[in-house]
């Protein structure tokens, strides 16, 4: 055997082995005479094309094709600027039911289930189930042909470019892409689709936030008629008891018509202290006032620094039961106040009122017993939605601290609290260290260790990211 | 869930690639099979390659940039399994081809690749399938050009062994 014997024997072997060009599939005429109504409503809302263009018949097909799932799975996968992708959400469909996996790898993951008009929040980190009313905050949740059109178009309301492209088969299934675009809001999406059953088997959209946000890209991988059970949508298999929103929030307010204290109008309904030291203040003020705790000070001299204020409901929506402003026109709050020196908890605690603003003004105030709390949080927080916006707050009261001290020229001191700072923001988010990282250098540089804040900077800041491939 | 968001910038349009990926997606589809010897797995193979290549900003050799994603998205197909099986490719596959005796040169050839290793496969579809330069692959695969030369020899060796017969250099 020679090389020409070899090259030829080779190319022969492959040259059957070429990218299949997808072929064109006849229109559906049955499918789409017998659903001709429902092809001019999805239309109107949907993409709005102004002609009946071969890409129009095919987002017609598809949409028809989604408007019939029964059972369905996607992943989506977020990717920011140059980062690899991360998967950000895992969702089960069957049969009008839904399950979203959302904040997939992060500390504030959390599942909602939501059947029969009602949703089940489950906060796996604090072990809790929430069940309210669906009011729509996730989105129109109707059908498969709605969740994809969300995860599609972000909201654009006027009719994008569609068009074309052939593209190759995807597990021996021939396939073609849409492509929408729309140059004045500058939007960008891509379906690939399956050619035989008109149903996506991927979209890709870019976007960004704004001006100095890194492009985001949001990719949704579909897989349809997968085998889902029934007891897969029963919360129960959740495991911690269900808490009923509508039943805690009627208790949590009436116990709340016996203030602690008045201050002006100001009521403060609860002083609770950690075991490490941290005060939470829950103070309601008149729906159309801002005032609430501002300044805690202890009887012995010890020092309070605010690490957050935070309202219920604030994460996931406004709708009257997340706010309580249904039952009795009051607006609840949580002040947080950290020690300076951990883990000292005052016997009384002297709790200043004021607008909540940047610069403290105290309008008045109420000295009040402190509760001593096991848990590191209150207990009602659970019911009002409030876990993540405390986690959110309680991974600061270190950076809180060393800000005190940096004020307070203690350099060294605020050192020791910066890289608490550090470690508890990886514990939280990996990716949430670099964000303390300047400050822990240029703590460094205070003292005089500008090596070290070098090699802080190269070893835990923001880390480049290598291009694929 | 995701809100309304506001569109600044996008990705590239098909209209603004650097490049039309599609001329090279045979060589693409013919690299993934002879690397993984299933007509799917190549397609698939091929399939995420020109979707990778819709997000390309910027490529001087679109043929290396796109078989250097296809070397990427096999050696991840070959971890998730254990080797190569050269399925059949099918009737229509076969009357395609435009040799008389397709089915044995097929099964043939197939038995032979499956018995040399990845890396001489590898290098065997670079150089006469794909027909790039010793350069070229020595680019791709991260090796010199005389490493790439070398392996070529030994590719071409064990290629004939298996086959039953000797390799002859033809000379220049």
């Amino acid at each position: 055997m020679n090389e020409s014997q070899l090259k030829s024997m080779l190319t022969e072997f492959a040259e059957p082995v070429t990218f299949r060009p997808p072929q064109r599939r006849p229109y559906p005429w049955k499918f789409v005479v017998a659903s001709a109504a429902g092809i001019c409503a999805v239309t109107a809302v949907f993409l709005m094309t102004p002609r009946v263009s071969e890409a129009a018949q095919a987002v017609h097909r598809m949409e028809l094709a989604l408007a019939n799932v029964s059972t369905m799975t996607c992943d989506q996968y977020i990717h920011y600027g140059d980062r690899p992708d991360t998967w950000a959400m895992h969702t089960d469909y069957a049969h009008g039911a839904w399950k979203m996996r959302s904040r997939i790898g992060t500390s504030m993951e959390i599942t909602f289930l939501v059947r029969d008009g009602v949703v089940f929040r489950y906060d796996k980190k604090h072990g809790s189930v929430v069940r309210e009313p669906y009011q729509g905050w996730l989105g129109n949740l109707s059908s498969a042909l709605e969740f994809a059109k969300q995860q599609t178009n972000f909201g654009l309301t006027e009719p994008p470019q569609v068009h074309i492209e052939d593209s190759p088969a995807m597990k021996g299934r021939p396939t073609y892409t849409l492509v929408m675009e729309r140059a004045e809001d500058e939007y960008y999406t891509r379906i690939l689709v399956d050619r035989q059953t008109d149903l996506p088997i991927l979209s890709e959209t870019s976007v960004r936030y704004g001006k100095n946000e890194a492009l985001q890209h949001v990719r949704m991988v579909y897989n349809f008629s997968p085998n889902l059970t029934p007891s897969q949508f029963d919360p129960a298999s959740f495991g911690p008891p269900i808490i009923d929103l509508r039943t805690a929030m009627k208790a949590f307010l009436e116990e709340s018509k016996r203030p602690m204290a008045a201050v002006g109008e100001t009521q403060i309904h609860r002083v609770e202290a950690t075991p490490t030291g941290t005060v939470y203040v829950l103070t309601s003020c008149p729906k159309d006032g801002d005032t609430r705790a501002v300044t805690a000070s202890g009887g012995d001299s010890s020092t309070y620094c605010i690490a957050g204020m935070t309202s219920p409901g604030g994460t996931w929506g406004d709708t009257d039961i997340h706010t309580l402003e249904q039952a009795d026109g009051r607006s609840f709050s949580v002040t947080t106040f950290v020690p300076v020196d951990p883990g000292k908890i005052p016997q009384r605690l002297r709790i200043g009122v004021g607008p909540a603003q940047a610069k403290v003004v105290e309008t008045g105030h109420a000295t009040l017993p402190v509760t001593r709390i096991r848990a590191d949080r209150p207990a009602y927080t659970a019911a009002l939605i409030m876990d993540q916006a405390i986690d959110q707050v309680r991974i600061s009261q270190e950076s809180v601290r060393a800000d005190w001290f940096r004020d307070h020229d203690r350099f060294e001191e605020e050192l020791k609290y910066r890289w608490r700072a550090y470690h508890e923001a990886v514990a939280f988010i990996p990716r949430f260290g670099e964000l303390r990282v300047s400050a822990l250098a240029t703590c460094l540089r205070k003292l005089g260790r500008d090596e070290e804040a070098d090699r802080v900077i190269r070893e835990l800041g923001p880390q480049p990211v290598k291009r694929f491939p | 869930m995701l809100g309304k968001l506001s569109f600044t910038q996008r990705s590239p349009g098909v209209g603004e690639l650097p490049f039309d990926p599609m001329p090279f997606m045979d060589e693409v589809t013919r690299y993934a099979y002879f690397r993984l010897g299933s007509r799917e797995d190549a397609e698939d193979v091929a399939a995420q390659v020109h979707h990778a290549a819709l997000r390309a900003r910027t490529v001087d050799n679109p043929r290396l940039y796109l078989l250097g994603i296809a070397r990427r998205k096999v050696a991840d197909n070959l971890r998730r399994r254990k080797g190569i099986r050269f399925a059949p490719l099918s009737a229509a596959d076969r009357a395609s081809s435009s040799f008389s005796d397709a089915v044995h040169l097929h099964r043939d050839v197939a038995a032979v690749l499956r018995s040399i290793s990845d890396d001489h496969r590898e290098v065997l579809v670079l150089k006469y399938v794909v027909e790039m330069s010793a350069e070229e692959i020595a680019t791709l695969t991260g090796r010199t050009p005389a490493a790439v030369n070398s392996l070529l020899q030994r590719a071409r060796e064990a290629f004939a062994n298996a086959a039953g017969d000797q390799f002859q250099e033809e000379l220049p």
